[in-house]
């Protein structure tokens, strides 16, 4: 068990601060929601009361609509939409970190120089297997805090989506809510993408500079960096500008958790795969060549 | 001072291709603005520059500032902590480590300010017939980044202090 | 000149790498450090120069202790790991500017260290041009062209051809004699057994004095 806490601790500890976290933001939405439930019970036992009495006309009916539509129960969509978009907006700045800082540990094994040590005594497959094993180990972490995010809705509301429908409360269309197993799976799914595509600038990055420090801020900068070159480049110049489209906004790796209902899943999950196995392709071309690699961990210290 | 210069010129030299990505990132953000009217607002002139309030923020504008205050964090932390990674004794047995930060801090503020300059002036050049520019926006652009080296200077008394030269824990 | 270390014990992370370690150093003499990698030799040295500051235990200089923020021990200079200097300057201009720093020499001294380490014929060439043995060479240099009070020398002979490495130990003779302290660390015995006053030999964190 101490063996287990030490050498998870980190990861136990981040997991812990983010459901807390997540279940503080629900809180806060429920109570607010609850205190809406309240106000409207109170408005209509005035109604009630004095709609009888009352000559003001647009009070009256006020008072009719109200005692005729039964409000809806509050529902996923809508609690999800206002904790993405609200109180948990966050979680879309810090994904990146989420994945990468439980990652660092593969840092002090280029930092060590150990491919210098295991290379007379292990191939190097062996050494990348060993290597990748531990850069991805946490790789689930970023679509455990969703699903806790999606638990937390859960429990709190239904998958009717009447409410939704009705008030457009939702960031998601009919087509989405209608079916909320697919909508989870896809939700989720799009979170493992990201995931490991944010693993893979990280790896990248470390592959040429060892310092830890130093690594985390290149991984930040090269994550800012691509995004600002889809939002400059590709969506404005070339999305809106020479083509008259919209399809730049897909290109946006900043908002995982947001799940964006301007495309449809599809485009979206393929856009999130094709920047999986793109950056994929990066850190196969970047640690394949094994004596660059025993160079470079020469070189850096 | 000369030798902290020499610090300075080459980790510049070194990461020339981050500043060349910063200026294009600069240029381009502010071409496009001539290119598409909708893309860039002036009013938000400050964001181009860095400054930017989380509330009120797009998705751009926020990962424009960030790359700013992530760009000058990387630059300030392979300055402050050169020696480290090169030869610590030839620096340490030569000149003492409080003296050392001073002199870091003192160059570092310099080339921050005139950096911040170089940058208003070129986005000044490009929008002064568009915009208004203000003293107020100049010492909001400048005065975050020297807050951050400031920052900076008190984190690493504390690294050499506590942790790096005095305890041997190489980074 | 007088260092001593009093009951230094030094840990990283719960690992204990030196452990009780009491030597005193004299003017006029060469010390050598010998045992296998991963002994501590570096360590210990480390805490001599002040890179390192002892877990436990003093490191005096003429029986004086130094605050390692606002003073630097006096006069000592030291060569402990693969030296780096600026790839874009010549030889000749790194040293001069690490010269700078404290202003007690001119190009006179850096010329003549440089012609005690072989690197002359190389010194208006950039760094990022030199072999590893010249790297080394110009690391020793940088010691020697101050003429310091105590010189700490780590593995030094790595890389040097058989006439550079003559022409060091000839020079480290000739500091010795004029009232130096010299602290040199070797995993070869042979490079120091004549040459050093004693001789201590390092098995897993504790000194042995051998000679």
């Amino acid at each position: 068990m101490k063996t287990f806490l030490k050498k998870h601790g980190f990861v136990l500890i981040l997991f812990f601060i983010l459901t807390w976290a997540i279940y503080n933001g629900s809180q806060i939405f429920v109570k607010q929601m609850d205190r809406n439930e309240k106000k409207t019970a109170q408005i209509l036992a005035d109604c009630k009361k004095n709609m009888s009495e009352s000559e003001d006309l647009n009070y009256k009916k006020m008072c009719e609509n109200l005692i005729n539509n039964n409000l809806p129960d509050l529902d996923f969509f809508t609690m999800l939409t206002n904790l993405v978009v609200f109180e948990l907006r966050y979680l879309n700045f810090i994904a990146l970190f989420i994945v990468v800082l439980p990652s660092m540990k593969v840092a002090k094994l280029l930092k060590s120089k150990y491919i210098l040590h295991s290379a007379t005594r292990e191939s190097y497959c062996s050494f990348l297997i060993t290597f990748f094993k531990k850069a991805y180990q946490y790789v689930f972490i970023l679509p455990c805090v969703g699903g806790i995010l999606l638990f937390f809705c859960a429990i709190h509301t239904t998958f009717d989506p009447t409410y939704a429908l009705q008030y457009q409360s939702s960031i998601w269309e009919a087509s989405r809510i209608l079916h909320p197993v697919f909508f989870i799976l896809g939700y989720l799914l799009n979170l493992f993408l990201y995931s490991i595509f944010y693993l893979n600038l990280f790896l990248i990055v470390l592959r040429k500079k060892h310092n830890l420090i130093v690594a985390l801020l290149l991984t930040v900068l090269l994550f800012l960096g691509i995004e600002l070159f889809f939002e400059v480049g590709l969506n404005t110049f070339i999305g809106q500008m020479l083509f008259k489209s919209e399809i730049g906004y897909l290109f946006n790796i900043m908002s995982p958790f947001t799940f964006s209902n301007q495309f449809h899943v599809s485009a979206l999950l393929s856009f999130s795969l094709f920047m999986v196995l793109l950056s994929s392709y990066f850190v196969y071309k970047m640690y394949h060549h094994r004596e660059k690699f025993i160079m470079d961990c020469e070189k850096n210290n | 001072m000369k030798y902290q210069v020499w610090v300075l010129k080459e980790i510049i030299k070194r990461n020339r291709g981050g500043f060349g990505i910063y200026f294009l990132f600069l240029f381009s953000i502010s071409i496009m603005h001539f290119l598409s009217s909708s893309f860039f607002n002036l009013q938000n002139l400050e964001a181009l520059l860095g400054v930017f309030s989380f509330s009120e923020a797009s998705y751009f504008e926020l990962s424009w500032c960030l790359f700013q205050l992530f760009f000058l964090l990387y630059v300030t932390y392979l300055f402050y902590f050169y020696e480290i990674e090169h030869s610590p004794e030839f620096i340490f047995l030569r000149v003492n480590t409080l003296s050392l930060i001073l002199k870091k801090f003192v160059l570092f503020s310099l080339f921050v300010l005139f950096f911040r300059i170089l940058v208003y002036l070129i986005v000044f050049i490009i929008f002064k017939h568009y915009s208004f520019f203000t003293l107020t926006l100049f010492l909001k652009s400048v005065s975050l980044p020297l807050f951050i080296v400031l920052v900076f200077f008190l984190f690493s008394i504390f690294r050499f202090l506590f942790y790096q030269v005095q305890k041997g824990e190489k980074s | 000149m007088k260092i001593e270390l009093k009951n230094i014990e030094k840990s990283f992370k719960k690992e204990k790498v030196l452990k009780e370690v009491n030597l005193t150093f004299h003017s006029g003499n060469l010390y050598a450090f010998i045992g296998p990698n991963g002994s501590g030799k570096t360590v210990l040295l480390k805490l001599i120069c002040g890179l390192y500051v002892p877990s436990k235990g003093q490191v005096l200089y003429d029986d004086k202790e130094y605050n390692l923020m606002t003073q630097i021990f006096p006069n000592v200079r030291a060569l402990i790991e693969k030296p780096c200097f600026f790839p874009n300057l010549t030889g000749f201009e790194n040293l001069q500017l690490l010269a700078k720093l404290q202003n007690k020499i001119g190009s006179k001294e850096i010329l003549k260290a440089l012609e005690i380490v072989n690197l002359i014929e190389e010194k208006d060439k950039k760094f990022a041009h030199y072999s590893l043995g010249m790297k080394q060479k110009l690391g020793l240099a940088q010691v020697f062209m101050e003429s310091p009070q105590v010189m700490v020398l780590d593995e030094p002979f790595n890389g040097l051809d058989d006439e550079s490495v003559k022409k060091v130990l000839q020079y480290l003779i000739e500091e010795k004699e004029n009232g130096k302290i010299i602290l040199v660390s070797s995993h070869i015995v042979n490079d120091l057994e004549a040459l050093a006053e004693k001789i201590y030999y390092f098995k897993e964190g504790q000194v042995i004095e051998q000679s």
